[in-house]
């Protein structure tokens, strides 16, 4: 059941790390696009497992900035998105229950 | 003549009746000099926020090809269905039809999902 804990998202591998800023730090990794390292992953408003990977446990989009999307791509992923939600494949946001 | 798919939620209630709506549809494209290409019947999955007050609804992808007029017409019958919860028609990849990604395990996905929203109610969104 635990196949995707929040810990194994992108944005939650980089803590704090990110305050200091990338220059500053030597041991700074720098992120890649996955979608311009995988050419074969595609972005696909269908593709509801993929795409939530960049969205937040409250159904919002992560920035490039932490997850390390090319503009190119998060730009592909922000319209996906959109779509999804507007067929209910994603939610707006997740209501308090 | 382009790819079009269009993907539509028809309400559950109907759902036993879906092969009607596809054939309805079907006729509505053809009726246009367009070519159905793929029928892809999701099946029943939850949706993402409530329509119509229900939680669940009847995902069916139709790929095409055909004039953009028949997207207009299509369009329009899918507005005056009763029952068609949502839809929506995107100019399909050439590169040909993707798999269908949702089939069979959306429940468990879903189900997930909300467990994951739970957890991350407690730690509170990011806000340092």
């Amino acid at each position: 059941m635990a196949q995707r804990e929040p810990g194994s998202r992108p944005y939650r591998e980089r803590g704090d790390d990110d305050k200091g800023g990338p220059r500053r730090r030597p041991m700074f990794r720098r992120k890649v696009c996955r979608f311009c390292a995988d050419k074969t992953l595609k972005i696909d408003y269908k593709d509801i497992r993929t795409i939530s990977q960049f969205v937040t446990e409250r159904g919002k989009m992560t920035p490039s900035r932490i997850t390390g999307n090319c503009a190119h791509h998060q730009r592909l992923l922000t319209t996906a998105i959109k779509r999804a939600r507007s067929v209910a494949l994603l939610p707006f946001t997740t209501a308090k229950s | 003549m382009t790819l079009y798919e269009t993907l539509f939620v028809v309400h559950p209630e109907r759902a036993p009746r879906i092969k009607e709506f596809v054939e309805r549809f079907k006729k509505v494209i053809e009726g246009q000099q367009g070519t159905l290409s793929h029928v892809d019947e999701w099946g029943l999955r939850d949706l993402a926020y409530r329509i119509a007050k229900q939680s669940k609804g009847f995902y069916v992808l139709l790929q095409y090809r055909s004039p953009a007029r028949a997207v207009e017409e299509l369009e329009r019958n899918l507005r005056l269905t009763d029952g068609v919860l949502r839809y929506l028609t995107v100019r399909a990849d050439e590169a040909g039809p993707s798999e269908s990604p949702a089939k069979g395990h959306s429940g468990e996905q879903r189900k997930t999902e909300e467990g994951s929203a739970m957890a991350g109610e407690d730690r509170g969104e990011g806000g340092h």
